[in-house]
């Protein structure tokens, strides 16, 4: 691949490009602001602007990973994609609040409620954590949502090797020796080890499931034969199988992987029970004004009709599904039930 | 030769303005990041991502790895003046660091921090350079058997080969793992020891931790002895500002050690700059003829640790360019960044991206040149810091903490438990519990209690798995012989083959 070319296709806003005698200035001023976010200033003046044109000033968009973290890259393009596309005209700071797998941050906009300068990435992990870890009291559906933007079907990877050639073969060698194949992922309580559990369960078989906390070390764990398979996103495994070390079997889902559109989905090996989706979306404050409401919703449906965004979505091999207030809360609300009848199944569920 | 032919293209393609540059700014900027507490190498290279995509990828790159490696300089700064780590690999500099300060010998510590930081890095370079394929395929033989063996080794080095009183060192060894198991279990997906506190189902934060042990139970124990006296020994003559012949000496083999061993560490997915930082120290002490000195100001308690998390970094960039696989939090970010690239790290990265590998490689080297040179000329500068009086110093060691701590997380809670550790320094420095072996265990005890449990899951629980696997048996075998055995034959009143048992 072309990576000068891809670099240009994929643009970044002009004005951020910068002329290398200018750089040091310009990115040490970064440094510093991002030093002052990072000192929490936080001023609380909220747009107070009425009418269609409403546009709240001061947003920031609050991630739950620490700067580097999944939803914490994903903001950040987010943002770069906004602005480049003049959807929003002043830069949205990123706010990490790390605390409790999510629950930090979904408690932070509980206590914001009715604010109109702040907004949330979310994923799955939102729905599973309230109901997995005690403390965790504030719900998603708790929250104001705003849109939902993507989901990402997970692959099922195997070393290149190996003898499945199929989700049935392994499901079928599971059959002959339960309890003794090994699925990598991390914790059990995420989509991963979810689904997985699901499947077995519905072939009547099960396996082991072992937890580590880098992705990096769940694919070492199969190229080093202590893992036979694992489920993780496309872009987890698209450079080990250029390379010839892994094959991606199957797609854990109903829907194929825009990635590997030739992997059959859990639908197409005859697994019907319902699955767990990888979701990502923006959640916003309990009882958010309908003006920001209305204006948020613009800001990510506009985003999601953008090249930039198209670009976006293709690199990483998920897929865009634009839903927005009523609709997205519903959805939520509907996996949010899934998530909890799997958590129930395998004992993990706690009433918080 | 092929490795030959493509570092001197990645010296010719690094030795333009542009990239000398980038990796100027990148080492200066790791190193402000490395001596101020909080804001550390990943949260600055997510930062700076929406700018480096700009650049071309070898260049951005160069400035991301200088902000990492520079980091494991500027680091050691604030840990061996003011007793506060800068950053995780530079925990354990500050247990010999500090004292050395306080004895007026700040500038060679800072000295042999910044000679050992630029061997160790190169040679981790030169390792990288011609091995990285051979270690790959070595860091991926590591398995959870393996990992456990090893960080047992690592575990029962530091506790069983403890000064004054062995069981002191176990409380505090046990201390820091019980701490280490609060938080969400990644197995079982419940939460331990979080009394409901959302706060802490992410574990207890380290640098809140450690820098309320080391800096504030250490200011705590001060204001109370309060006696005006003066703190720190301030060197008069400049000669006491560099390393003598001596401390090269004494500080020869931790370098070594600490450079091979850093390479390696810092190659294994999951194991990383602090634990290698944390063992080499240990196997310093460990063949060391003065074991003794260790945590009273030992030289080589320096050298070890900053040679080995420089050489770490080196080793990191392993399995990132030769598998796609991050072996740390920072070197998964250069990963995303690589992605927002087009660019896809992996197996065949080497072979199909040459033009980006070797000027990133070649980079590393110039940048530990100007790391080497931009802090040797400020040891005099920092260590005549230590002229400040205590009543300025200290409130300003408490502000910076404070202000570090708060800035990881933008929580208050963290800064509840830096005071709480605070205290907790304060308690055990009054009761002469050792607190290198909590912040060890604290480190270790997590990766140990995680790969002894995937051990077991692969095993159903069979505990020849430890035993049965070549690389495991040879770690049980040293921990044997370098530190059980020894341990019991101090125990059993013969002859100590290490350690003198003396009074205060």
């Amino acid at each position: 691949m072309d990576h000068r070319n891809a670099m240009r296709t994929f643009a970044y806003p002009k004005g951020v490009r910068m002329h290398h005698r200018r750089g040091l200035p310009v990115l040490l001023c970064a440094l510093l602001l991002a030093l002052a976010a990072g000192c929490g200033l936080n001023d609380d003046s909220g747009g107070s602007g009425e009418g269609d044109d409403f546009e709240p000033s001061d947003v920031e968009f609050m991630v739950h990973t620490g700067p580097g973290g999944g939803s914490d890259i994903f903001a950040r393009d987010v943002i770069t994609m906004l602005r480049d596309e003049d959807i929003i005209s002043e830069n949205w700071p990123v706010r990490n609040e790390e605390a409790g797998e999510g629950a930090g941050a979904m408690s932070y906009l509980l206590g914001e409620a009715g604010e109109t300068n702040i907004i949330s990435a979310m994923t799955t992990t939102w729905l599973t954590t309230p109901l997995t870890i005690e403390g965790a009291e504030t719900k998603v559906t708790d929250l104001t949502p705003i849109a939902g933007l993507i989901i990402e079907p997970e692959v099922m990877a195997v070393t290149a090797d190996s003898e499945y050639e199929t989700l049935s073969d392994f499901v079928d060698a599971a059959k002959e020796q339960p309890g003794e194949l090994v699925q990598a992922g991390g914790s059990t309580t995420e989509v991963g080890a979810l689904n997985g559990k699901t499947i077995a369960t519905e072939a009547g078989t099960s396996w082991k499931f072992l937890s580590f906390e880098e992705v990096g070390q769940r694919i070492a764990a199969m190229l080093n034969g202590d893992a036979d398979m694992m489920f993780g996103s496309a872009q987890d495994f698209t450079a080990q199988v250029d390379a010839g070390k892994l094959k991606i079997i199957a797609t854990i889902s109903p829907e194929p992987s825009p990635v590997f559109p030739d992997a059959p989905t859990t639908e197409d090996e005859g697994f019907t029970t319902e699955l767990v989706p990888q979701i990502r979306g923006i959640m916003g404050p309990p009882e958010m004004p309908d003006d920001a409401l209305a204006y948020y919703e613009g800001v990510f449906s506009d985003l999601v009709e953008t090249d930039d965004w198209e670009e976006f979505v293709e690199k990483n091999g998920v897929v865009s599904e634009l839903r927005t207030g009523d609709e997205w809360g519903d959805f939520l609300a509907e996996q949010e039930e899934i998530v909890r009848e799997k958590l129930d199944e395998v004992g993990l569920l706690i009433e918080n | 030769m092929e490795a030959l032919n493509g570092l001197a293209d990645g010296f010719a393609a690094a030795i333009t303005p542009t990239n000398l540059f980038w990796a100027f700014f990148g080492v200066t900027a790791g190193t402000l990041v490395g001596v101020l507490p909080g804001l550390g190498p990943p949260a600055t290279i997510a930062i700076l991502l929406p700018l480096s995509i700009n650049l071309d990828p070898a260049t951005g790159l160069i400035m991301m790895a200088g902000i990492y490696y520079g980091a494991k300089y500027g680091g050691s700064t604030t840990s061996i003046l003011l007793n506060i780590p800068g950053e995780d690999a530079s925990v354990v500099t500050a247990i010999d660091g500090y004292q050395m300060a306080r004895q007026g010998r700040a500038g060679p510590a800072l000295g042999i921090a910044a000679i050992g930081s630029f061997i160790a890095g190169t040679v981790g370079l030169i390792l990288l350079t011609f091995t990285a394929p051979l270690v790959a395929e070595l860091a991926i033989v590591f398995g959870p058997p393996e990992y456990a063996s090893l960080m047992l080794l690592g575990l029962s080095l530091v506790i069983l080969l403890a000064g004054r009183s062995k069981i002191k060192a176990v409380i505090s060894g046990l201390l820091g793992f019980l701490l280490s198991t609060i938080g969400l279990d990644l197995f079982s997906g419940s939460t331990r020891f979080t009394m409901g506190q959302v706060e802490l189902a992410n574990g207890v934060e380290f640098v809140a931790l450690s820098i309320g042990i080391f800096a504030l139970g250490e200011v705590m124990v001060n204001v109370e002895e309060e006696t005006g006296h003066q703190l720190f020994k301030v060197p008069k003559r400049l000669k006491e500002l560099f390393p003598s012949k001596k401390d090269f000496r004494d500080s020869a083999p931790a370098i070594a050690q600490g450079s091979i061993l850093g390479f390696f560490l810092g190659a294994l997915p999951g194991a990383g700059s602090t634990v290698a930082s944390f063992i080499s120290y240990t196997v310093a002490k460990r063949f060391s003829r003065h074991p003794e000195e260790y945590g009273k100001g030992a030289i080589a308690g320096v050298a070890a640790p900053e040679s080995a998390n420089n050489s770490a970094t080196a080793g990191a960039f392993v399995p990132l360019l030769t598998l796609g696989i991050p072996g740390s939090a920072t070197t998964a970010i250069m990963l995303g960044a690589l992605f927002l690239y087009g660019l896809q790290p992996g197996p065949l990265f080497f072979t199909e991206n040459p033009d980006v590998v070797w000027p990133i490689i070649a980079s590393m080297y110039i940048g530990n040149v100007i790391l080497v040179m931009l802090n040797l000329p400020l040891v005099p500068v920092f260590a005549s810091i230590l002229r400040i009086p205590y009543y300025v110093m200290y409130p300003a060691i408490v502000v910076i903490s404070v202000v570090g701590v708060y800035s990881i997380n933008n929580s208050m809670f963290d800064v509840g438990l830096l005071v709480a550790a605070g205290l907790l320094g304060y308690v055990m420095r009054k009761t002469d519990l050792p607190t290198a072996p909590l912040v060890l265990a604290f480190v270790l005890g997590p990766l140990f209690e995680q790969a002894v449990r995937r051990s077991l899951i692969i095993s159903q629980g069979e505990l020849q798995i430890f035993v049965t696997r070549p690389w495991s048996l040879v770690f049980l075998i040293l921990t044997v012989v370098l530190a059980v055995g020894p341990a019991v034959a101090a125990l059993r009143g013969s002859k100590p083959l290490i350690e003198v048992e003396t009074d205060e």
